[in-house]
């Protein structure tokens, strides 16, 4: 299964290793909200889940992606 | 053994019905034996059960309101209409006492009323014995409505309908009551069917191919459907389907929608005139249910609009028929063979054949954009061999299995779905079999066709420029205040709240005053203002522009607004969107925040008469009042406008008001408390 952190990489066009759970809009310039977007979609098709509005907005670093994932129950 | 004709399996079911319950009725005129009725359906059942096949009187106000208060009191009844057009004449009887009765009496009044009309023309009855008046019963609270099919079971449609608890019409073409009933899946060596959906279901006739276009007809049209589709396969290569709801109302498009999207084209066809159809509504219901989906607009098929002649030529000159459908549909579908002079490709006997997958239900064509790997290449199965370009976005293929890869289809050319676009060869194919591009001409530049997002939106800016005097007005906001206070708002609410959903509601909190910047042009004399501030939204994905519409927006608080704009956002990215939610905007604002952006002009979306826009916030150094100098964060919000009906001093109070919205401290935490 991809990770998050090399599906966050990929979208931003950042390094792997740079990704942390702290990485997001309030920390990286690439998070720009057009690609806050392009990555939520690619995470709902990865892991075969949907996000609702709320959760989509709620999802501002790597760590509340990660923890909404968890709560629909994906490992991620 | 020879399938039974439908009217006689419409007999032999309202027997069987008749033997099963002894508190069902049939009223109607001149049904009893040994006459059996018009058309012979009702025959025998007199006889057989004389105290409940009653023949009434030549009115069918009369009849259909006895059958009415014999089915309030608890019984079972079909109503007969000898010629579906003397409905008519008991349709206040149908609209304000059997469907009222169900529930106007302050509970639920079971109305287990059925009334039979035979319609339909092509058997030389005339004007008033031929027409199709399926249309002036739709949508009628608690009526539902039926028709008859071939393929349908009359039996157990009549056990349905008298079961339901609400009255139903059941429309019987009558050119069908002689034709042969379709039984076990069979129509003929061509096609075949089945039935999808819970009772009474549809219809689903498929022939050796299918996915090109579907024909929706009614029962009575079926046949007619089914020849077209016959003859669109045999003489056009385009494969059609039927679908036959045995429900005409309310629809239930549920069990027949994977059928609708795979083919991205469909034709609703029926008999009666044109206007306020059947047709028209299963249109409507089509667009708000998968308007993504289709490739072009619902086809719409319908008689002339005339009344029905007597003499047999001029009646046929006048009723849909075969023909129409197939030269209708013919004329909107296209199968692209591919480019004209393309030699046909035969793959190696030895290679795997690399084909162009059906990648969305958008598209019938997609250009090649990219080969991944170079010709003569080894690529392992799975490895992403090439890249094709729908209308939304831009998908690589996967190798179906390792080899050497010979290219056959060369960059920048369009084919349909199922084409070869390589092979891959246990060996390296020649050198001087690369492709070479198509022949073009040598003085001509090379020349690349627009994308379909593309060129619908070419279509809406041209239309725009060609026909909206526009004139611009820009100004500039400080908007750290608003940010602050936005990202305070976030961390408070744990989601994301941002500038354009702020932007969003000042723009709709300035309707109250400027009534005009919503309004539409009517006429070129005349506005027509809007009664709520709907503000459209653009929205970029990179492979498509979309422009949904958040409905209400002075109603709704900043962060409804942020779920409704980020819910636009995730369906474009999955191209969810419905046609309501693209429709009914009223102003516009244009988003283009990337850093560095300064002025945004955009075009004005007709019959709109302004569109607002944004660009990204620039840091700004000032003098204070002390000297100091002071950075500030900043934006320039435009308004482009139509100079017909808004001045630029009206444009400047306009923004001024917006502006004023985004940097005034007590406006800011109005527009956030709301």
């Amino acid at each position: 299964m991809t990770s998050v952190e090399s599906l966050v990489a990929d979208v931003l066009g950042i390094a792997a290793e740079d990704v942390t759970e702290q990485t997001g809009a309030a920390t990286t310039s690439a998070w720009t909200s057009l690609r806050h977007v392009q990555l939520l979609a690619l995470v709902e098709k990865t892991y075969g889940t949907r996000l609702s509005p709320r959760e989509a907005r709620s999802c501002r670093s790597v760590g509340e992606l990660r923890q909404a994932l968890a709560a629909k129950g994906v490992t991620s | 053994m020879t399938a039974p004709r439908v009217a006689e399996t419409l007999n032999h079911g309202l027997h069987s019905l008749f033997s099963r319950d002894e508190q069902l009725y049939l009223l109607g005129e001149d049904l009893l034996d040994p006459y059996g009725g018009a058309f012979k359906v009702t025959k025998g059942l007199s006889t057989e059960y004389p105290d409940r096949v009653l023949a009434t009187p030549l009115s069918e106000g009369g009849l259909i309101g006895v059958a009415g208060g014999l089915a309030l009191c608890g019984n079972k009844v079909i109503a007969e209409i000898m010629f579906g057009d003397f409905a008519a004449l008991g349709f206040d009887q149908v609209l304000n006492f059997a469907s009222k009765s169900v529930s106007m009496y302050g509970r639920r009044v079971p109305m287990p009323l059925v009334v039979r009309c035979p319609v339909g023309g092509n058997r030389g009855y005339g004007p008033t014995h031929s027409q199709s008046l399926q249309k002036h019963f739709v949508g009628i609270p608690n009526l539902v409505l039926y028709e008859l099919s071939p393929f349908h079971n009359p039996e157990e449609l009549l056990d349905h309908a008298l079961n339901r608890g609400v009255p139903g019409v059941l429309f019987e073409d009558k050119v069908l009551y002689t034709r042969r009933a379709f039984r076990d899946g069979s129509v003929d060596d061509t096609f075949g069917y089945e039935l999808v959906g819970d009772a009474p279901g549809w219809a689903h006739v498929t022939g050796p191919t299918t996915g090109d276009v579907v024909i929706i007809a009614p029962g009575g049209v079926a046949h007619r459907a089914l020849e077209a589709a016959a003859s669109l396969g045999k003489d056009h290569s385009i494969a059609a389907e039927v679908l036959v709801p045995g429900q005409l109302y309310p629809l239930d498009l549920d069990p027949v929608l994977p059928v609708l999207r795979a083919a991205g084209r469909i034709a609703v066809v029926e008999e009666g005139t044109a206007g306020g159809t059947w047709g028209a509504e299963v249109a409507t219901q089509i667009y708000d249910r998968m308007w993504s989906d289709l490739t072009q607009p619902v086809l719409r098929l319908s008689s002339a609009d005339s009344i029905i002649p007597t003499a047999t030529h001029l009646e046929q000159s006048v009723l849909l028929d075969a023909a129409t459908i197939r030269a209708a549909i013919a004329d909107v579908t296209t199968v692209d063979p591919g480019p004209p002079g393309a030699p046909p490709v035969d793959p190696p006997a030895d290679g795997t054949p690399i084909t162009t997958p059906k990648l969305n239900n958008n598209d019938t064509t997609y250009m090649l954009v990219e080969w991944m790997r170079a010709e003569g290449d080894w690529v392992e199965a799975q490895d992403p061999v090439v890249a094709l370009e729908t209308s939304k976005a831009i998908e690589e293929v996967l190798a179906p299995e390792a080899g050497y890869l010979h290219q056959v289809v060369p960059v920048g050319e369009e084919r349909e779905v199922g084409a070869v676009l390589g092979h891959l060869l246990p060996s390296p194919a020649q050198p001087q079999e690369a492709p070479k591009p198509a022949p073009r001409d040598n003085v001509r530049p090379e020349q690349r066709r627009l994308d379909k997002a593309q060129r619908g939106t070419a279509a809406v800016v041209t239309r725009s420029h060609r026909e909206i005097p526009a004139a611009y007005t820009v100004v500039k906001a400080e908007v750290g205040e608003a940010l602050r206070r936005l990202e305070e708002l976030s961390d408070q609410t744990g989601a994301t709240v941002d500038l354009v959903d702020l932007l969003v509601k000042a723009i709709a909190s300035a309707h109250p005053d400027f009534p005009l910047m919503f309004g539409s042009l009517s006429d070129d004399e005349t506005v027509a203002l809007a009664s709520v501030p709907n503000v459209g939204v653009t929205l970029d994905t990179g492979q498509a522009l979309y422009v949904p519409v958040v409905e209400a927006a002075g109603d709704r608080s900043v962060s409804d607004i942020a779920d409704v704009l980020m819910d636009f956002r995730m369906k474009a990215f999955r191209g969810e969107f419905a046609a309501r939610e693209l429709a009914g905007g009223n102003i516009t604002l244009s988003i283009n925040t990337d850093p560095d952006v300064l002025l945004v002009v955009p075009i004005v979306l007709s019959p709109q008469v302004c569109m607002v826009s944004l660009a990204g916030v620039y840091p700004e150094c000032r003098l204070d009042d002390g000297g100091a100098v002071v950075q500030r964060r900043c934006v320039n919000i435009g308004l482009s406008y139509d100079h017909r009906v808004i001045n630029g001093r009206d444009a400047v109070q306009f923004l001024t008001q917006v502006k004023t919205f985004l940097e005034d401290e007590e406006a800011l935490s109005r527009l956030l408390s709301d």
